[in-house]
C-alpha cells in the first residue's frame, strides 16, 4: 500500500527528469546552441541571480497581486450575477441573454480598447483578468444553481428553512461542484490574460520581464519567466484541487 | 374529543384539472390514518396541502382549531424518495433546520431507528431501507404533532418494507404522533391504520374503521377480510 503511494509520486516525474537531463547534456556538448535554448543550469543560475537582486521576487509579487485582485473582482461579480440570475426568474429574464451575448466576445480582443482606456496602468491588467475570469465563474455558478434538485429545495421549505438557510444549506452547496469547475477553468484564463496583458503593455511583472529580456536577447531570463508562469499555474491548480477535495468529500464513497 | 386536524371542503386544481373536490376529514390525536386510492387520484396533493407546500383553491385546513397558512410547522412530511442533502452527514441531515443543541437528540433518534454508529457517514453509503430510517428520524426530530407519510416505503423490497412498517408503528404509537400514510399497498394500510380513507377522483369515497388489535397478523382471517373488501372498493 505504502509502496504504491511512493510509486505514484515518483512515476509521473520520470519523463520530465529524463528530458531535463538530456537537455542539460545536449546543451553542455553544444548540440543545442545557447542562442536557441539555454541549458537548465543557466536558467537556474539566472533565477538565483535575479532572486538575489530582488528583481524576480518583486515581479512575481506584482504579477501575483494583479492575478489575485483580478480574480477576486471577476470571481465575485461572476458569482453574484450567477447566483442572482440562477435563483430569481426576473433577473434571469432581464440579464442572462445580455450576459450570454457579451460572453461571445473574446476578452483578449479588448486589449487595444483597454490600452486606450487605461494606458499601461495597473487597471489595464486587472481589468483584463477580471473580464476573463468573470464569465466562466458566471456560467458555472448559473448552471450550478439551475441544476440544484427542486425536490431538495421543497424538502428544505417543508422542514422550515428560511430563505437564507435555503441558500446556505441547499442552493450554494448544491451548486458548489459546478462553481469549482468554473474556478479551475477561470484560474487558467487568469494566467493567460495576465501573460498577454503584461507582455503587451506593462513596466513590471513576469510578462514584462520576458518581453524586456527579449530586447536584450537574454534567453535564460525568457525561459525562466516561462518556467515561473508554469509553476504559478500549477500552484493555483493544486489549490483549486485541494478546495475541491475538501468540499466534495461526500461524493466519495 | 377535539380533532387535531379538521379539513373542510378542501378543493384543489391545477389549471383546469380538478385534483381534489370538497374533501372533508377529521383526524383525532394519535390516530393513524391511511389513504389509499388509484394512482393520480390526488393522494400526494392532499398531503402537500396538509404540509402547506401547496395552497388550496377552496376550503380550509385547521390544526388545533387554527387555520393552517403557509408551511405547517407542526407537521412534517416524509417523501417517497429520501431527499437527503448528499453533502451532509447522516446526523446533519437529521438535524436540518434545527438550531442549538440538536445533536444529542439526533443521535438518540438515529439509535431509535436502529442506525447507531452511522452518524458520521454520508447518506450515499446507506441502503434504501436505511435511508428511509434516517428520513424517519429527520421527520421525528421536530417532534411534529402530525406526521405525513407519502408512500415512504414504496421503493423498498417486501422484507425491508415489513420491518419498516413495524418500526413506524412502534415509534408513532410510543410518541403518540398523529399519522397520515399514503400507500398503494392495501395490506400496509390495514396493518398500520386505525382508519382507512379510500380516495377516488379527488373525492373521499369511503372510510373504514379497522377494528383489529395491534400487533396485527397478516394471516388472520379478519385481516384478510379487510384487505379483500378494500381492494374491491378501490377497483370497482
Ligand atoms: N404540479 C402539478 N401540476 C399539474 N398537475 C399536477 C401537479 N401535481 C399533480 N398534478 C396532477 O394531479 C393529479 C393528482 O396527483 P397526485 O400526485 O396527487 O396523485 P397521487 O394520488 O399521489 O398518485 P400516485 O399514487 O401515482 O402518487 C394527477 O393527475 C397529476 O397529474
Ligand atoms: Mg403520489
Amino acid at each position: 500500500m505504502k509502496r504504491k503511494k511512493w510509486d505514484n509520486l515518483i512515476i509521473p516525474f520520470i519523463v520530465p527528469l529524463v528530458v531535463l537531463i538530456l537537455w542539460q547534456y545536449f546543451s553542455s556538448i553544444g548540440v543545442i546552441s545557447d542562442r536557441i535554448l539555454p541549458s537548465p543550469t543557466d536558467v537556474i543560475n539566472k533565477g538565483i541571480k535575479l532572486t538575489q537582486t530582488g528583481e524576480l521576487p518583486a515581479n512575481i509579487l506584482i504579477s501575483l497581486r494583479r492575478a489575485v485582485i483580478g480574480f477576486i473582482l471577476g470571481g465575485s461579480i461572476g458569482f453574484i450575477l450567477g447566483m442572482v440570475n440562477g435563483m430569481f426568474q426576473l433577473f434571469d429574464r432581464v440579464f442572462d441573454t445580455s450576459i450570454q451575448m457579451l460572453r461571445t466576445i473574446p476578452h483578449l480582443s479588448l486589449i487595444p480598447l483597454v490600452i486606450l482606456w487605461f494606458g499601461i496602468d495597473e487597471a489595464a491588467k486587472i481589468f483584463l483578468v477580471t473580464i476573463g475570469v468573470l464569465f466562466p465563474i458566471y456560467i458555472n455558478t448559473y448552471h450550478g444553481v439551475k441544476q440544484v434538485d427542486p425536490e431538495l429545495i421543497e424538502m428544505g421549505k417543508a422542514y422550515g428553512l428560511n430563505r437564507w438557510k435555503l441558500f446556505t444549506e441547499i442552493v450554494f452547496p448544491g451548486a458548489l461542484s459546478s462553481i469549482l469547475v468554473g474556478v479551475r477553468y477561470a484560474l487558467g484564463i487568469m494566467w493567460t490574460s495576465l501573460i498577454v496583458a503584461e507582455t503587451i503593455s506593462a513596466d513590471s511583472g513576469i510578462g514584462y520581464m520576458a518581453t524586456n529580456a527579449r530586447e536584450f536577447m537574454q534567453m535564460d531570463t525568457i525561459v525562466l519567466c516561462i518556467v515561473i508562469y508554469a509553476l504559478l499555474g500549477k500552484f493555483s491548480d493544486v489549490i483549486a484541487r485541494m478546495l475541491e477535495n475538501r468540499w466534495q468529500k461526500w461524493s466519495i464513497r | 374529543m377535539q380533532p387535531l386536524i379538521k379539513v373542510t371542503d378542501l378543493s384543489m386544481e391545477y389549471g383546469d384539472k380538478k385534483v381534489l373536490e370538497n374533501v372533508s376529514l377529521e383526524v383525532y390525536p394519535a390516530e393513524f390514518i391511511a389513504i389509499i386510492g388509484k394512482s393520480g387520484c390526488g393522494k400526494s396533493t392532499f398531503l402537500r396541502l396538509l404540509s402547506g407546500l401547496e395552497t388550496a383553491v377552496a376550503g380550509e385546513i385547521s390544526q388545533n382549531g387554527q387555520t393552517v397558512q403557509g408551511i405547517n410547522s407542526q407537521a412534517r412530511i416524509m417523501f417517497q424518495n429520501d431527499r437527503f442533502l448528499p453533502w451532509k452527514k447522516n446526523i446533519g441531515n437529521v438535524g436540518i433546520g434545527l438550531k442549538g443543541e440538536w445533536r444529542k437528540q439526533a443521535r438518540q433518534l438515529l439509535k431509535q431507528v436502529g442506525l447507531e454508529g452511522y452518524e458520521e457517514q454520508y447518506p450515499i453509503t446507506l441502503s434504501g431501507g436505511q435511508k428511509q430510517r434516517v428520513a424517519l428520524a429527520r421527520a421525528l426530530i421536530h417532534q411534529p404533532e402530525f406526521l405525513l407519510l407519502d408512500e415512504p416505503l414504496g421503493a423498498l423490497d417486501a422484507l425491508t418494507r415489513m420491518e419498516m412498517q413495524q418500526l413506524i408503528a412502534t415509534i408513532c404509537r410510543e410518541k403518540q404522533v398523529t399519522c397520515m400514510l399514503v400507500t398503494h399497498d392495501v395490506e400496509e394500510a390495514v396493518m398500520l391504520a386505525d382508519r382507512v380513507i379510500v380516495l377516488e377522483d379527488g373525492q373521499v369515497k369511503s372510510e373504514w374503521q379497522i377494528d383489529l388489535p395491534h400487533e396485527r397478523k397478516r394471516a388472520d382471517s379478519k385481516f384478510r377480510n379487510y384487505v379483500e373488501q378494500l381492494l374491491k372498493e378501490i377497483l370497482v
